[in-house]
């Protein structure tokens, strides 16, 4: 057979074998092969999109976590310095109140020394003029006894410095 | 058969291992193989057709063992098929036919490629032959991609839109009439183009290592070490273009038929 001789009959073998080979292969291989194919891509794709949504929601996780931390060292820190203010407004209250209590016993004792003081002076002024009488009378026997010798006793003690 | 073999001149020697026989040719042994005459026309099968058949079981075993069984993650063989798959989906039949058209004419696709991949391998079998290097299954399968694009073109188009997108719009009427023929004569040098170029290609391959084996015959034993180390080369360079002519056939198979379907561009 020539090189280049037309020969019709291998040309419709060759379209019948072609026909058939595609039929075939396109029913126990293409079909399964690219469906496969896409189904793979697909599922590459998405477990992508999940890993990528799953860091995204990592990462907006660890951010809430660390604004949750500095929230809560913010509040520690508030709760702290109330509790110190509160601390030294107590102090200050006992220790004025304290004080307060303590002037007032002072000034009370005060108070009680001078009327104690007050008291000893008035006797000891009855007791000196009745001493002093005594005394003068006991020089002077009899003169002493009238009115207006009395009178001058008392002037006299009267004269006698309020603070001896 | 030997005597007569000695009385043929080299050249015939090469002819008659490129040419299709009524006899499957099996080194020495000379197969005769039946003649059918259907409707009148001649449809004998010739060696050609047994190697193309050859090639068709092989290609479907290979591919339906290769790839049975599987789930989503591949294994072996079918990772390459796969790999092939995806090559010819991404960077064959979407960037030329859309992403929507791409992965309908997959199948089609697909199958042409290793059909041409494994008639052109065959040939490089000790007993095997080229199919593809027979003009008449070139032309037929040239013919099969014309139908795809005609195919095509009209279904995206309709009969008279595809006819009509063939020339370029905004035409002076005055140039019409050479325009016409030229655009259909266009159209018509695309299927021939793939038909030679693949025919040719195998052709010349087999042609060359034939003509480098022939050379010691003429010559004497002694070129055979330079002669042997030629056709060593020339059948890797073979196995080389058997892929890439049935990736050329494939990828212009579908860059036509999408510009049948695009017709704007």
């Amino acid at each position: 057979m020539d090189l280049l001789s037309p020969n019709p009959g291998l040309i419709i073998w060759t379209l019948i074998t072609f026909v058939l080979v595609l039929l075939v292969l396109k029913k126990f291989v293409w079909g399964p092969l690219l469906s496969a194919l896409d189904q793979r891509e697909t599922r590459i794709r998405e477990a992508l999109e999940q890993a990528d949504k799953a860091r995204a929601e990592a990462e907006r996780s660890a951010e809430e976590n660390k604004q949750a931390l500095a929230q809560a060292q913010a509040e520690a820190q508030a709760a702290i310095n109330k509790a110190r203010e509160d601390a030294e407004l107590v102090a200050r209250d006992v220790q004025e109140r304290a004080e307060a209590d303590a002037q007032q016993l002072l000034e009370q004792a005060r108070r009680t020394i001078q009327q104690e003081r007050n008291q000893a002076l008035q006797t000891l002024r009855q007791q000196t003029a009745e001493l002093a009488i005594l005394a003068a009378g006991q020089l002077l026997e009899e003169n002493l006894d009238d009115e207006h010798n009395k009178k001058i006793v008392d002037d006299f003690i009267n004269r006698m410095p309020e603070h001896s | 058969m030997a005597a007569q073999a000695e009385e043929q001149s080299s050249g015939s020697f090469i002819l008659e291992h490129i040419t299709d026989h009524h006899e499957l040719h099996l080194g020495p042994l000379h197969i005769p193989l039946p003649h059918i005459e259907l409707f009148g026309i001649d449809m004998s099968i010739t060696g050609h057709l047994v190697m193309m058949w050859v090639a068709s079981l092989l290609l479907i075993l290979t591919l339906i063992i290769s790839t049975k069984r599987r789930g989503l993650i591949p294994s072996g063989f079918a990772n390459a098929i796969e790999a092939i798959a995806i090559f010819i989906r991404d960077d064959v039949a979407i960037p030329n036919l859309g992403e929507r058209d791409g992965p309908k004419y997959m199948p089609f696709l697909m199958t042409l490629f290793f059909f041409v991949l494994f008639c052109n391998l065959l040939g490089l079998i000790p007993f095997g032959q080229t199919a593809t290097g027979n003009i008449n299954v070139t032309a037929t399968l040239a013919g099969i991609s014309f139908a795809m694009m005609l195919g095509a073109g009209i279904k995206h188009n309709g009969l008279f839109g595809f006819f009509k997108g063939l020339i370029p719009p905004n035409l002076p009427i005055a140039l019409l009439p050479l325009m016409i023929p030229l655009e259909f004569l266009g159209l018509l040098t695309k299927p021939f183009a793939l038909c030679i170029r693949l025919f040719a290609n195998m052709l010349a391959g087999h042609v060359v290592i034939l003509s480098l084996i022939g050379i010691i015959f003429i010559l004497g034993l002694f070129v055979s070490p330079i002669s042997i180390a030629f056709a060593l080369v020339m059948y890797m360079l073979e196995i080389f273009i058997g892929f890439l002519q049935a990736y050329v056939f494939t990828l212009l198979t579908a860059l036509f038929v999408g510009l049948c379907i695009h017709q704007e561009h």
